[in-house]
């Protein structure tokens, strides 16, 4: 251990050289930036970077490039409080709390502690890759089909602790997002489903203009229907309280351990950490009934998440050469455009600039720390602008980002309907967060479980014949048991009182 | 209002000026179109494999060439799903302008619309191949830890448990599914076939011992190779591939049998021959530049540039293998 | 008013609740070796019909029985905030007479935006975001024309500018090539 202390001083050392600065700097910036924007995700601005990248020195590309990546976890949140529009998937719980302390005149919060949370998670999540990179990447690697599977299903009994006052609506709510996510091929035997012969929708409904229209259209449809209330809560947003931020302590903490430990495993996706954080949340509260009202522990537990998540998520990048998403691919493949080839030879073969890179993640973290903070009166001034103005502004950004996904107008017209059907949601009292759970989750394990009995030919006892699947399917059965116990609880007092 | 109507009504009338200026080609001048493509655009390469396999990391590879020698921004936009099948269905559907073209591998691509199951939206005249450029052959691999030796050790171990040893194959009707179709038919024996979404998520199965053996690319394998956590059984290739030295292939051990990965790119049907041609010419200055050849090699992959008339004949002699082995009952 | 509209929904759950399930059996439901692309849809279109009978009988009965029955289920707020106006008694008389203003503005904030897809690519970016925005402003929240539409020129502009040139963002310009 000491040895890697060493290892990571001097790639400190050259992490701290003006170049190197500068990138990771500029980094921030564009990530942040990125981040904001609804649909521009980093995969395509990072895509679009290599070329220019590969022109200067590798590792200060390369030092940038990550930048990028996490940096957009900050980005992302902004739009997401403020404006009630996930720029990118991972920020969509965010919309839950966060929008609604906004309304409650407590932005500047909300953002705050999301940067805090943020600096934690990844700082935390880093000090992981430092120090226990060798080891916990065997740990990815014992996911396969059958874990993931029992992994995803966990994920997903959080939908029934999403629940809220009527557990049909809920239900309804986790089905449709099922049956939204079920269009398109099918991903195992190349059956078209549910798409009626239209090619569009072959390729399935996009999450990100689904969540878009969900959150976003569907509060400015709501809003424009009734523009009184859009008048006093957010033009006084309270200054940062801090007090505030230091008692979501256990939040950032439980969030830190959610987003690095599902960063280890390839293929999770960012918003799979801050679902099963928010949920995590609402089941530890004394108070779950705040979740859904601007409950700061829905804010600060996801948002660190997610910032520990995609921090942990190189991981399996620099240790085995898995990368575990798009941008990862694309960072990737940056490396292998630098000469460096990410994986078990990258730090036998490059050891001080891998040391380089990883030391930037620290500067990186602090620099978004520092850019953001102080930003925070210039983002909830945007609050000041008269709405009728403000929400022209977000339609035009929504419009670009949804169709900026695959220049395709379909996108524009899915955010659009799903902008309707969210406006409804929201009069018939009908919760918005197990639809996304399972619109994220319900495809993927269904394609787990599919490969799962493609191994084992039909046999369904792979699903415990490993420890980590066994321990995992352990705990859904707990959490659905406990869940149905307590409904079964309180249905009888009801009954009782009646 | 009007002073938008009258904005474009001045617009139209200085785009029908400037038409009238520049002549009225229609393209059938041997001269490539001049005006491809223009200077603001920016092109997309699709890829319809998950990030990280070999169709990711080669476009990678040849997306900066391209973008130099025709000088616009050419990205990459990875489109999985269904073997290929949705970003091959996208890539049909798009504009036949030259800004979109993507991969369409044989022999992966025949496979999507020989199979009338998969009622796939596109066919071979879909696309119009410009180019090919590249070609690996297929490998099989095992973990480190695997007691299989030799091809000849999986064979044995398959007949005796049919339908047991589970092989990872990445895009459903891809060549690597095809190289684990071949073995199976010339031998009469049965894998348990599972279906990953691309190269990437094939090796990282077998790394982590979920599943006994899987067929994949050279390209794909080879720094799994290099450090020691996976080992070649054998290579589909007539030669021995320089980049995996002590690999046999597997025609030495008795089974004469060679399946590769054409990476044919095309645009989709319609797109204005001098287009075809200029995007075709482009692609082989680009593969000859000093840093593709040095990625090529790097990574694993023989370039192979062909025409568009030598690519639309191999596709004809793959969609003949596809069909072949469909008949003789692989899927 | 609520309840008419949970019984609206209700039938259009059920009735895609019945199409899912149609849709399904058309797909393999069961192969050799597990579930085939049929088979979850088909479970889920018929809980979730189950569920959509389930909230049209709750709602069958009348406002009187169903708000004590509420209350005695759950003391906790809702989960999405709601809009203060829906909170405050007595707001559903107000919202009872049909395309009174609040809903006019919303249905021609939506017919705006479907003609965004109409036109779109046919006019192109620029142009499309400018008849949006002027529409907007003046149309639906009665802003001064003058100041309306030069906001619109200017952010119109200005986020191609944005978008397009510097963000590289394919957007689409018209069909005369602007």
């Amino acid at each position: 251990m000491s040895e890697s202390i060493e290892f990571l001083l001097q790639g400190l050392q050259i992490a701290l050289r003006p170049e190197n600065l500068i990138f990771a700097l500029i980094g921030c910036l564009l990530g942040t930036m990125v981040g904001v924007l609804p649909g521009i995700g980093p995969t395509a601005t990072t895509a679009m970077l290599i070329p220019i990248a590969a022109t200067f020195n590798p590792v200060a590309s390369i030092i940038m490039l990550c930048a990028i990546y996490y940096g957009a976890q900050y980005g992302g949140t902004i739009t997401s409080i403020l404006l009630n529009t996930p720029g990118e998937v991972a920020s969509a719980v965010t919309c839950l709390d966060g929008y609604q302390m906004a309304k409650r005149g407590r932005a500047a919060t909300a953002l705050a502690v999301s940067a805090v949370g943020s600096f934690v998670g990844g700082t935390i999540a880093t000090f992981g890759l430092v120090f226990l990179a060798l080891p916990l990447s065997s740990v990815a690697l014992r996911f396969g089909p059958a874990e993931f599977f029992a992994l995803l299903l966990f994920g997903l009994t959080l939908v029934v602790g999403l629940a809220g006052k009527s557990l049909k609506l809920a239900f309804i709510s986790a089905l449709l997002g099922a049956l939204i996510a079920s269009v398109g091929i099918d991903p195992v035997l190349g059956e078209p489903r549910f798409t009626f012969g239209s090619t569009q929708l072959l390729n399935g409904i996009g999450f990100i203009p689904v969540l878009m229209g969900l959150f976003g259209i569907s509060e400015i449809l709501t809003n424009v229907k009734n523009p009184e209330q859009m008048s006093s809560p957010l033009k006084q947003t309270e200054r940062t309280n801090w007090r505030a931020i230091a008692k979501t302590g256990p939040s950032i903490a439980r969030g830190t351990g959610v987003g690095f430990l599902l960063g280890l495993v390839p293929g999770v996706g960012a918003a799979v950490p801050t679902f099963i954080s928010y949920g995590l949340e609402k089941k530890v509260s004394k108070f779950p009934g705040r979740f859904g009202s601007g409950a700061i522990e829905g804010v600060a537990g996801p948002e660190t998440a997610n910032n520990a998540y995609a921090n942990a998520s190189i991981i399996p990048l620099f240790a085995l050469g898995i990368p575990a998403s798009a941008t990862l691919a694309v960072l990737m493949g940056a490396f292998l455009q630098n000469g460096l080839t990410p994986g078990p030879l990258l730090f036998v073969e490059h050891a001080d600039l891998a040391w380089a890179i990883i030391a930037s993640f620290f500067i990186g973290n602090v620099f978004l720390l520092v850019l953001n903070l102080p930003l925070i009166p210039a983002w909830v001034a945007i609050l000041k602008i008269p709405y009728s103005l403000l929400y022209g502004v977000i339609l035009v950004f929504s419009i670009v980002g949804a169709y900026a996904l695959r220049s395709d107008i379909f996108d524009i017209a899915v955010m659009l309907a799903f902008g309707v059907v969210g406006y409804w949601f929201k009069r018939l009292d009908i919760p918005l967060a197990p639809l996304c759970l399972t619109l994220i989750l319900a495809p993927m394990v269904e394609k787990a479980l599919r490969q799962s009995l493609s191994v084992s030919q039909g046999d369904p006892s792979i699903f415990i014949s490993s420890p980590i699947s066994i321990v995992l399917l352990l705990l859904s059965g707990t959490a659905i048991y406990a869940f149905v116990s307590k409904t079964v609880r309180t249905e009888h007092r009801v009954s009782v009182d009646e | 209002m009007s002073k938008i109507t009258r904005t474009v009504r001045c617009m139209a009338a200085l785009a029908a000026v400037a038409l009238l200026a520049t002549g009225c080609s229609s393209g059938v001048t041997s001269k490539p179109a001049v005006t491809f493509p223009k200077a603001n655009k920016s092109i997309t390469m699709i890829v319809p494999f998950a990030p990280g396999g070999l169709t990711d990391i080669s476009a990678r590879v040849l997306a900066p060439a391209l973008a130099d020698e025709l000088g616009v921004t050419v990205e990459v936009v990875n489109k999985p799903g269904a073997s290929s099948q949705i970003g091959l269905t996208g890539l049909s559907q798009s504009k036949p302008d030259g800004y979109t073209f993507g991969y369409t591998l044989l022999p992966t691509t025949p496979n999507a619309y020989l199979d009338p199951a998969r009622k796939a939206a596109f066919d071979a005249d879909s696309f119009i191949g410009f180019a090919n450029y590249f070609s690996t052959p297929i490998v099989a691999v095992v973990n480190k830890d695997s007691k299989f030796k030799t091809v000849a050790d999986l064979v044995a171990a398959a007949k005796a448990n049919p339908a047991k040893v589970s092989v990872g194959t990445g895009a459903l009707g891809g060549p690597a599914d095809m190289g684990r179709v071949l073995l199976e038919q010339s031998t009469g024996i049965q894998f348990a076939n599972v279906q990953f979404d691309g190269g990437g998520p094939t090796n990282v199965a077998l790394l982590g011992g979920h599943i006994d053996a899987a067929f994949s690319s050279v390209p794909e394998v080879l720094q799994y190779v290099k450090s020691g956590q996976s080992r070649v059984l054998g290579v589909m290739s007539a030669e021995e591939v320089s980049l995996l030295p002590g690999a046999k292939t597997f025609k030495s051990e008795g089974f004469d049998l060679t399946m590769a990965s054409t990476g044919v790119i095309s645009v989709p049907a319609g797109t204005p021959k001098a287009i075809v041609e200029r995007l075709s010419e482009a692609t082989r200055v680009a593969m000859e530049t000093a840093e593709v050849i040095k990625k090529a090699d790097e990574l694993g992959f023989l370039l192979q540039y062909m025409t568009p008339d030598e690519v639309a004949k191999e596709w004809a002699a793959s969609e003949e293998q596809v069909r072949s082995i469909r008949a003789a009952g692989g899927k | 008013m609520n309840r008419r509209a949970y019984l609206i929904a209700a039938g259009l759950l059920l009735g895609l609740a019945v199409l899912v399930c149609a849709q399904s059996v058309t797909l393999v439901i069961w192969t050799p070796i597990g579930p085939g692309p049929g088979f979850f849809t088909v479970i889920m279109g018929g809980i979730l019909g189950i569920l959509a009978v389930a909230l049209a009988m709750e709602h069958r009965k009348k406002p009187a029985e169903v708000a004590s029955a509420e209350s005695a289920v759950d003391t906790t707020p809702s989960t999405d905030a709601e809009p203060a106006s829906n909170v405050v008694p007595g707001s559903d008389t107000k919202t009872g007479r049909r395309l009174n203003s609040g809903s006019r503005r919303v249905v021609l904030l939506f017919l705006g935006l479907a003609a965004v897809l109409v036109f779109f690519e046919l006019l192109g970016y620029r142009f499309t975001i400018f008849l949006l925005l002027a529409y907007l402003l003046v149309v639906i929240e009665k802003r001064r024309l003058i100041s309306s539409v030069a906001i619109a020129v200017v952010l119109s502009a200005a986020s191609f500018y944005v978008f397009s040139d510097l963000l590289s963002v394919p957007l689409p310009i018209s069909v005369v090539g602007i």
